[in-house]
Formats: C-alpha cells, structure tokens, sequence
C-alpha cells in the first residue's frame, strides 16, 4: 500500500505545492508590490505558516464556533438580557468600539486579501486569505453582538457612516488608512504585528474584559469566540517579524522604523482606550497604568525586545515618554471627550465619588494634584449653572488627529505643541513622536482629512453646530450629559419597573 | 397546544441599524442585511496608496461598469460568514463521508492503472488551476466596491482554495500521492493541453477591471471546464468504472451551481440599472465577446483526456453540450451569443506526459 504523508507534509502540499511561478506573463507584472519598499526576501520558504489549518478544517472548527455563538446572541435578545448589564454608563464603552474598532476589522478584512493576491510566497498568501476572512466574521458577528442594543440605546444606530465622518473617529480611521495604503510589508508590520501582537492586550483585550466584568455577554462571548483567531493573528505578527528581520539584514533598519512609527501611532489611538477603561467601565478591570505596566512594560519591553536585540531591533521611539504619560493620558483624553461631548456619540459623565478615589488609589502621583480638582470644578459648575461644553473646534494633531491636548511629557500642566513647514505650511503636532512620523513621510500627511480643517473648509454639512451633528447622524440623546440622557432615563425606568417584588 | 409565556416586554427604541432603515423602512432587519449593507467605508479617505495613488482605498472607478445603488445587488444565498461557514462545512461533511465510503470498499484500488495516468492529465493539474482562481479572486474581494459584491468574491476566493485542497485530499488517498502531486504539477507546468489554460490563468491575475475578472473566471471559464470534466468526462469515468472520483466531480459541480447563483445576480443587477443598465450591457458584452473565444481555444486541447480512458468519451459532443449550456446561460441573461464560434480543431500533437 502506498506511503501516507504525514499532516505536515499534507499541510504542505496542500497550501504550497499547489503554487507556480507564472511563465506566460512576467512576474513583476502579476506581483508588482513586494519590492518597492526595499525589503528583501531571499527565500519564500522560510516562511512558518502559524495558521496551519487546512480550509476544511477550518470550515469545521468555525461553523461550530459560530452556532454557539449565535444561540447566545439568540437567547440574549429573547430574554431581554441588556437589563442585566453592570450599569447603563457601561455601554458608551461598546458604542465607541463599534464605532471605533468594527470599521477597523472590515478594513483589515479588505486588506488581507491584497496581501493573499499580491505576496508572491504561497505560506504568506493562505495565512493572509484565512486572516481576511477571520476579520470578515469579526466585523461581522460584532455588528450582530451589538445589534440587540442598538434596538434600547442611543449611540449604536449609524456606526459606519459615523465611522467616516465623525472627528474622534477619524483617529482610529486615520490610523487604519495609513496602514492600508502603505506597502504590503508596512502593512504587515502596522497590523499583524504592531496592532494584533505588541499592542493587543491593550487596544482589544480591555474591551472585552470589560464586557465581562460588566455582565455583557454578547460581547463577551465574541470576545471568547474569537480568541482563537486572534491567537493566530498574534502568532502571524511575530512571524512576520522574524520572518523580516532573518530574511536579509538590510530589512533591519526598514523595519525599525516600522516599528517606530506603528508603536507610537498605536499608543496615540489607545488613548481613547485608556480613557474607556479609567472612565467609562462602572465596574473596573484595571487601570490604564497598571494594563501598560503588565501588557507593554512587561510583555513586551522585558519579555518579546530582548529577543528582538539579537536582530539589532531596539525599543521603539517613543517609549520612554508613553512610559511617563502612563499617568496622564487617560485623565486628559477623558476630560477633552467630556469637554467636546456635545460632538460625540456616547455619553459622558463627571465620575462618581468612589470613582473619584477609585483613581487617586490608582494614580497617586498625579491624580489628586492635577484631575480630581477639575472634576470637582466641574461638579461645582454642574450643580451651580447645569452642564458646560467647550463649544469651539480643537486644534488637531496632523498625524493623529486626537486634539492638541496631551501635555509635555514632564509637565502635566503645559500643553505639548510641535510643528513643522513643509512646502511653506506650517504643520501642527501632539507630540515629538508624532512630529517625526510626519517628518519621515509628509507627502503622505498632508492629505490628512482633519475633522475641523473639514468644518471650516465647509465640507461637514454646514457651520453650525447642529448642521455637523446632523452631518455626523448624531441623534438627540446619543450625545452629551449621561445623566438626564435618553439612555439613563430609560436604564432607571426599566429597572424600576421590572426590580424583582 | 401551546402554554403561554409572558416575556419582559418593553418598548424598542429603534427596529434596526440606520442604514437598514433609511433603506427598507421601519422593519427589523436579517443578520445578512445587518453584516453586508453599507459596511465598506465610503468617503474621507485620508491617505492616497502609496501603491496606487491613482485610486482611493475603495474606488467605484476600478471596474468600468456602474450601479447606481452598488447594494441592488444582493446575494441570493444571503450569505455572510456564518451561514458562509454552515453551508460549506456540511458539504465537505458530505463528501467525506462520500470518501470514507469509496475507501471502505475499495473503489480506489479497483480504479484500473491507466487511471492514473488519467487522473495525472486533468484532475491532479486543475489544483493548480484552482489555486489559480483564488489569485482572481482575492484581487476582486479587494477591489470590487461595496460589502455585498467583496463578500461574494471573499468566499469564492476562499472555496477556490477549498476545492484546490479537495483535490488534493482524494490524490492523497491514491498510492503513491507524493508522486502523483509532482508529476501533476510538473504536467501543469508543461503538459501540451494544458498550457494554454495555464497561460489564461496567468493572463486573468493581469484584469484589472474586478467586474471583468468575475465575468471571465465565473461566466466563461469554470462553467466550461466545470462542465467539461466534471460533468461530461464523468460519465465516461462512471463508464469506465473509475467510481471514486465521481464523487470529487459531484461535489465541484453542486459548487459550481452553488457559486454561480451570485455571478448571475450580479449581472442581473448591472443589466437592470435604470441609470446605467444599458451602458454596462454595452460593457459586459464586450469584454464576453472579447474572452470567450480566448477561453475556448484554452479549453479545447482538453480533448485529449477523453481519448484516453478504455472507452473513450466523445469530446465534439461534450464540447457542444457545455458551449450550448453556457449560450443558454447568457441568453436568458439576455446577453448577446455570437453566432459562430471560433471552434479551432487544432489539438495538441503529443498526448500528456
């Protein structure tokens, strides 16, 4: 009888056996990206692929995660189960991430397939088209998590169009086209690695550990449910890495500054994270300092760099200041969302006493000093002449869009401005790491499309305020004050009327 | 009889996202509608490609025909990930039990020994071409412009990769399959009559226009070599007792009806556009004439196959079968036929191998 092939040979043959080097057209034509960054790749095969799933398996093992995921959705929505959540305030967390993130994973499904049709290593190629479609079911069973809600609360109902328009979304959108419409191996770099290995446990994981501390089980069982596809998504990032970096030593410095520029736009996105997690979960998971502590400092700065030393990779830019502002940032991007929140799609709100001191445990070195007066300030002001926003247009930061609101890394009461001139404009940034990233690249950041450019330039639907609201599709209630809200009406009502006799 | 059941009943705030809404009207709104309509990103786009940067990240202007509600089209099957996932899982649950049954009382080794110089000439090298087909299109589930059209090809380019692996699994029931998947592939790369499919293969990964792309693998291209080989040279395989592989055969056909079913939606919706209808008929008819006879001269030289088994197939015969099939296929469409095709007699001088 014949010899049977092993599952490693079989996975071979089945994924890479099948390739061909075209012959009757020339293959820079059929692969024409994988060049023009610099980087060089000497041998395809080298290539570990992590998935190591053929399609029928696949097909097996996620049909079967996807029908018990769907029979709790099912049951959650029969059963009313968004009364048992933590607290009403909990789901302006999950309003920012289907507006946030959700449109992130649709782009990286889209992207996935550029690499799955243009790398020309067949391993690269099937890791690339399983991760595009892993990416379409996470989208996916996120707009149908999230749909029960939407039905009860205000904030879930346009998330897409938002998405395109709204100006704190244009930070996570920003960040996405970036990497898009960089190379194939920035791409690679940007997502599989800087955002789904060094930054994960910090971008998505806090989500979903909110989700279940704060008793949202749609949310918590697509959390688990894609577990194992993030874990492959993880191990791809660090595949791509090495993969770089043992391929040719000249790719060294190319993805260094990879790595450079990603780190530090992924640590400017998360700053609307930080702010969810200090702020807006009623039952805490931890804090930002001490998430960054335990998934940055010691994962990946003492666990996965001195690994990376032997490449000749150092740490990247902008470490030593996210180190310092690990204090700060989370107070200050919450307190610029409570300030601009007439303009946003979630609710906010002033933390309540025990959230107050909740914080100064967590950050005794600048809580107390520098935030809990504001709130306190703010408090006085509420009680006093009712609820005040900052009715003005914020300068934005060109390259990540978040308002001019982080301060100088060793002085939290001074406001950090760069900028630089570039063809005779004057270009403004948050921040050292930011102003670089310009500098490397201002060809490409000049086309940013700033939210408050856009208003003044007459582009969001008028000059008013309720003319880009409108624009926006924000409705009333989605906005604003928490309390006296839509939402936080309806939450006190619900449980009064069904509080058990 | 039933008992009631007095659920909590309180008030909706709203029946579905707005973008259901705006569109259908206050009803509640299916899981396909909620994961596909109005998903991919539309405006603002803040960086040029530095890849392309003639195009926007998504840009309506990568194909040249046009709808003027890219959501009128609408996949039949109300496919999204999940009933995606479904459907494909207990196709594959069908064949392998299919395949457990054929090994259980020994199909493969009854298949007489020319088979598999047979199955050396058609079945082993289409992995390859399938593989291909993935190349195709993973290029159209990037650039075709909107959710639901993306989505369809996303999981065309998925189950092109699924049937190259399905292939492969019954080669690798076969003694000796090591061998088998080198000599296949060497045949796919050499071979006579299969040089000028491999050579279309190559020259559809250079269509830029996605719509074109479609039209070319999923109008032209696997409808006739599906029909060719997977259901006219089936039944001279039934014929010549080669059992095992029909059920390979059964499962590409069930696919190819399966998968066309969106291809021809798609055409539906482009033909009907009250804005734009006749200039993409215009369009489509164009790039059908100009393919059609490329793909056909590709195909023929696949006669050879069916003058290998002990009885022998009728190709001319099975070549009208599958060209009428595909006229019948664009007429009802309402797309033009040429009215005589650039049959080419011309058949490769040496057999395979």
């Amino acid at each position: 009888m014949a010899r049977k092939l092993g599952l490693r040979e079989t996975y071979a043959a089945m994924t890479r056996g099948v390739n061909w080097t075209p012959s009757y057209v020339k293959e820079e034509e059929a692969f024409p990206y994988h060049q023009f960054e610099g980087i060089k790749i000497h041998d395809w095969d080298k290539w570990e692929d992590p998935f190591r799933m053929t399609v029928d398996n696949y097909w097996k093992y996620q049909s079967e995660k996807d029908r018990r995921l769907y029979a709790v959705l099912d049951s959650f929505s029969q059963n009313q189960g968004h009364l048992n959540i933590s607290d009403g305030r909990y789901l302006n967390a999950i309003k920012l991430f289907l507006q946030g993130v959700t449109p992130l994973e649709y782009m990286a499904h889209r992207h996935f397939m550029f690499i799955a049709r243009y790398m020309p290593g067949p391993g690269t190629r099937m890791a690339a088209l399983c991760q595009s479609i892993d990416e379409l079911r996470h989208t996916q069973i996120e707009i149908h998590s999230m749909s029960p809600y939407n039905k009860y609360y205000s904030g879930f109902h346009s998330m897409r169009k938002m998405h395109d328009r709204v100006w704190y979304l244009s930070v996570p959108k920003s960040y996405f086209d970036d990497a898009v419409t960089a190379g194939p191996f920035e791409f690679l770099t940007a997502i599989s690695f800087s955002f789904e290995y060094l930054l994960t446990n910090l971008l998505f994981v806090p989500f979903m550990s909110g989700a279940a501390y704060n008793g949202d089980l749609p949310t918590t069982t697509f959390g688990f449910s894609a577990q194992s596809d993030e874990s492959r998504h993880m191990t791809l990032g660090l595949q791509v890495i090495k993969f770089l970096l043992e391929q040719d030593e000249a790719n060294v410095p190319i993805v260094q500054r990879w790595l450079d520029k990603w780190f530090w736009r992924g640590y400017r996105l998360n700053s609307l994270v930080a702010a969810m997690m200090d702020y807006m979960l009623p039952k805490k998971v931890m804090s930002w300092k001490e998430a960054f502590e335990l998934y940055f400092e010691q994962q990946m700065l003492d666990g996965l760099f001195p690994d990376l030393a032997r490449y000749g990779i150092k740490p990247p830019m902008g470490v030593e200041q996210a180190i310092k502002e690990k204090e700060k940032i989370s107070h200050e991007t919450y307190w610029a969302l409570y300030n601009f929140g007439f303009a946003a799609a979630f609710n906010t709100w002033i933390p309540t006493n025990s959230e107050l001191d909740w914080m100064t445990e967590k950050y005794p070195a600048t809580f107390d000093r520098y935030y809990r007066p504001r709130y306190e300030k703010a408090q006085k002001i509420v009680d006093e002449n009712g609820r005040f926003f900052m009715l003005g247009l914020p300068q934005l930061c060109q390259v990540c869009q978040i308002p001019m609101i982080f301060t100088e890394p060793d002085d939290p009461g001074k406001i950090c401005f760069r900028s630089s001139t570039y063809k005779a404009e004057k270009y403004h940034f948050c921040s050292d790491g930011c102003k670089q990233i310009f500098d490397w690249e201002p060809e490409k950041y000049v086309q940013s499309w700033l939210p408050v450019h856009e208003i003044y330039k007459g582009n969001c639907g008028g000059p008013s305020v309720p003319e880009v609201l409108d624009w926006y599709g924000i409705q009333p209630g989605d906005n604003g004050e928490y309390q006296g809200s839509v939402d936080q009406l309806n939450w006190a009502s619900w449980h009064k009327d069904f509080a058990p006799v | 009889m039933s008992y009631d059941l007095s659920p909590q009943v309180i008030e909706q705030r709203r029946l579905a996202y707005d973008e259901l809404t705006r569109r259908y009207g206050q009803r509640e709104a299916t899981r396909y509608e909620e994961a596909t309509i109005g998903v991919q990103h539309e405006e603002n786009f803040h960086y040029r490609p530095l890849w392309n940067p003639a195009i926007e990240i998504y840009d309506p202007s990568m194909t040249r025909l046009k709808l003027a509600d890219w959501y009128s089209f609408l996949d039949p099957r109300q496919f999204y990930y999940g009933p995606y996932n479904q459907a494909r899982n207990k196709s594959m649950e069908n064949l392998d039990s299919q395949l457990a049954y054929a090994n259980e009382r020994a199909m493969l080794d009854k298949i007489a020994g020319d088979w598999r110089n047979i199955f050396l000439s058609y079945l082993l090298p289409l992995r390859h071409y399938e593989y291909g087909g993935t190349t195709v299109m993973t290029y159209v589930a990037r650039f075709a412009y909107g959710t639901s059209i993306e989505q369809c090809a996303s999981f065309n380019a998925f189950d092109k990769t699924g049937n190259s692996q399905i292939i492969t699994k019954f080669a690798l029931m076969l003694p000796n399959a090591d061998q088998l998947l080198e000599e296949g592939k060497r045949r796919w790369m050499e071979a006579p009559h299969l040089q000028p499919l491999r050579s279309l293969v190559e020259h559809t990964w250079l269509i830029t226009d996605w719509a074109e792309a479609i039209f070319v693998q999923n109008l032209l291209l696997d409808p006739l070599l599906y029909t060719l080989l997977y259901q006219e040279f089936d039944r001279v395989a039934l014929e010549n007792g080669a059992l095992a592989v029909t059920f390979i055969h059964k499962y590409m056909n069930d696919w190819l009806k399966d998968n066309s079913r969106w291809t021809t939606a798609l055409v539906e919706a482009f033909l009907n556009d009250d804005q734009h209808g006749e200039a993409n008929r215009q369009a489509i008819q164009q790039m059908l004439d100009g393919w059609r006879p490329k793909v056909e001269e590709s195909l023929r030289p696949l006669g050879v196959i069916f003058e290998m088994p002990q009885v022998k197939g009728n190709f001319e015969a099975s070549w009208q079968q599958a060209t009428q099939n595909l006229d019948h296929h664009l007429e009802r469409l309402g797309l033009n036929v040429a009215t005589e095709m650039p049959a080419t007699n011309k058949m490769p001088a040496t057999l395979a191998g």
